[in-house]
């Protein structure tokens, strides 16, 4: 396990700090990670960051470094590559992606990068659906979960089969549902932040759209944000949980991270 | 035996596990008054012969091969091992039988027609202190600390020894560990041994501890009143290290004399969140989970050799109605995860810090 620390590096206020790129470890599936490590560390968890299907770890990395040098937190931004993760979102494809990002954060707590067990999880689009699919596995780890802008969710509820809930059909995939609802107590008191662009209305190729769906959770992100905010805080209550959510529609913004960023102010959102 | 004879002897003979938490330093002499040997007491034997146990495990947490004329130094104790044998802790001054390689001398009463006579170890003495009393394992136990920890243990239990408990306990301290919990691994009830302690230090346990920490070289014809208290200490104490969850192992099967009586008592049920039941074979499924049913415990996963077999997993689900995991499945960290949020309410599990 190495750094480059000649990749380009990304100062601001004069702050020691480099974003740089941390290899993958000996196994063939493990995770690269572009990271930012500011060198006056502050007591916050760290923030992991998940890209989207366009693979953008390096632009999310960038996009938060300003805020992680200002704040002192580290930001953590794994690569899922296109060629080795496929489908990575959903978790339970035959390569395992949140085994991948337990072994990466163990190997930066193992070099000191990390010093807790808990961290913000953020993901954009395909990865909020990643996020909070992880979160629903391990919500001990999670000190805040940030889902900015998925196509769609795996409701913390039954009302259908896993993925698009946590239901059974008796297919294997469904176990994947009851592990999950094993865990829905703990999940369900998370701090959740949901993050949309008001225009964020389109019905885009990358967005997946079935009747099925669209019934169950709208036709565009942002009605479906809003139908997850529902089912997730009607399943807090259910269960005896003060649910802890908000959902901040970003003005001026679709279906853009970098819009999101420079024009909705995202990143403050984040960190704040 | 003058005192610098004795360090001198003491120095050259292997040290039995079992005796891992003893400073040699405390002993000034050596008693011959055999007939008076009890549990724990502290023995300096000599190989008479090699029998069933031709290695002893040594304090370092390394096997040692035994040659006649060799010196050891054993626990009294009793066991029971269906596998192996039971005896009693008593000893006699023409022999005993070394009844396990983890430090265990007492006399076998009846043995496992596949085994061998036990290796034979005749008592040099029994090592006395200053004061001239017999230096017993329960003089090193950890402190007595009143009142219970509160982090979720999970209970392993079996249908029989070599069930696959041991297996199932280490791989679910892996699997949790590799979800973000920090582990203790203890067995609570059975005969000193390093086989299941260090499989429990392997697979990342953040604390390991045996009823030997709590003074007992085996907790075989020990009374409730002794063992229920050392389980608590020992949760205690991996809380103390920082654990967030404790997994219990309870040693044979649920018809095993002492993990039976333990398990009969609702206040000892009501210290664990959940079970995991290991077993062989359907049929012992079937009449393992019976037997836990009547004692108003549902097991929340069965595993073990069972699980190793497609088609007995299908058997022991179909008659039981319980989930078959194995060892691959509790060492996955989102099973593990899973399983444990699903024995603890969210109240007593709490994160990492």
């Amino acid at each position: 396990m190495s750094f480059y620390t000649d990749t380009a590096t990304f100062n601001a206020a004069g702050a020691q700090s480099a974003l740089s790129y941390h290899r993958a470890g000996g196994t063939a599936k493990a995770l690269p990670a572009w990271i930012v490590h500011p060198t006056s560390g502050s007591d916050a968890p760290p923030l992991v960051a998940i890209h989207g299907i366009s693979r953008g770890a390096q632009e999310q990395a960038e996009a938060f470094a300003r805020m992680a040098l200002k704040t002192g937190r580290t930001v953590i931004a794994p690569l899922f590559s296109h060629e080795d993760w496929r489908g990575y979102q959903r978790i339970t494809n035959r390569y395992r992606g949140d085994r991948a990002l337990l072994a990466l954060l163990r190997r930066l707590e193992q070099t000191g990068i990390v010093a807790t067990d808990r961290f913000d999880l953020f993901g954009y689009s395909g990865g909020a659906q990643f996020a909070h699919r992880f979160a629903m596995l391990y919500p001990q780890r999670i000190t805040r979960l940030h889902l900015a802008a998925a196509g769609w969710y795996c409701l913390p509820d039954r009302s259908a089969p896993y993925p698009y809930a946590l239901g059974t059909t008796g297919h294997d995939e469904a176990s994947w549902g009851c592990r999950m609802a094993g865990n829905r107590d703990a999940f369900l008191g998370l701090p959740l932040a949901l993050y949309i662009g008001a225009e964020d209305t389109d019905r885009d190729p990358a967005l997946r759209s079935t009747v099925a769906l669209d019934a169950q959770q709208g036709f565009t992100r942002l009605d479906r944000i809003r139908t997850y905010k529902s089912a997730f805080e009607k399943q807090a209550w259910d269960r005896g949980i003060s649910p802890r959510t908000s959902l901040t529609v970003l003005h001026g913004c679709g279906h853009s991270f970098a819009d999101c960023i420079r024009i909705g102010g995202l990143d403050q959102h984040v960190f704040s | 035996m003058t005192s610098g004879t004795l360090t001198q002897t003491l120095a050259r003979a292997k040290w039995a596990f079992s005796t891992r938490r003893v400073d040699p330093g405390d002993a000034a002499g050596l008693s011959t008054r055999f007939e008076d040997a009890g549990d724990g007491d502290l023995v300096l034997g000599r190989v008479m012969s090699i029998g069933s146990h031709r290695r002893i495990q040594l304090t370092s947490g390394r096997p040692s091969i035994l040659y006649p004329e060799d010196l050891v130094v054993l626990a009294c104790g009793a066991r029971y091992a269906p596998d192996q044998f039971e005896g009693i802790a008593k000893l006699d001054a023409d022999g005993a039988d070394m009844l396990a390689g983890g430090g265990c001398l007492g006399q076998m009463r009846q043995r496992n027609s596949e085994m061998k006579a036990p290796t034979r170890i005749e008592p040099v003495g029994l090592l006395t202190s200053t004061d001239g009393t017999v230096i017993n394992l329960a003089d090193y136990a950890l402190a007595p600390c009143p009142g219970r920890s509160d982090i979720p243990v999970i209970g392993v239990v079996g249908a029989s020894m070599n069930a696959g408990k041991t297996t199932a306990t280490a791989a679910l301290v892996y699997g949790l560990r590799q979800a973000g919990w920090r582990v203790a691994a203890i067995k609570a009830t059975g005969t000193g041994a390093f086989g299941d302690y260090n499989a429990y230090a392997d697979a990342g346990a953040e604390y390991v501890g045996d009823f030997t920490d709590t003074g007992m070289v085996s907790t075989y014809l020990e009374p409730l009143s002794r063992i229920i208290p050392s389980m608590d200490r020992l949760v205690r104490e991996g809380a103390e290290h920082g654990c967030d969850i404790a997994v219990v192992e309870l040693a044979d099967g649920v018809f095993q004399r002492e993990t039976a009586a333990m398990l009969e008592r609702l206040d000892v049920q009501d210290r664990f969140a959940g079970f995991v039941f290991a077993c062989g074979d359907a049929l012992a499924a079937t009449g393992g989970v019976s037997v836990l049913r009547n004692l108003g415990i549902e097991p929340a996963v069965l595993t073990g050799k069972v699980s190793c077999s497609p088609m007995a997993t299908a058997e022991a689900e179909a008659a039981t109605g319980i989930d078959i995991v194995t060892k691959a499945g509790l060492s996955d960290p989102a099973v593990a995860n899973s399983l444990v949020h699903s024995m603890a309410s969210g109240a007593r599990l709490r994160p990492a810090a």
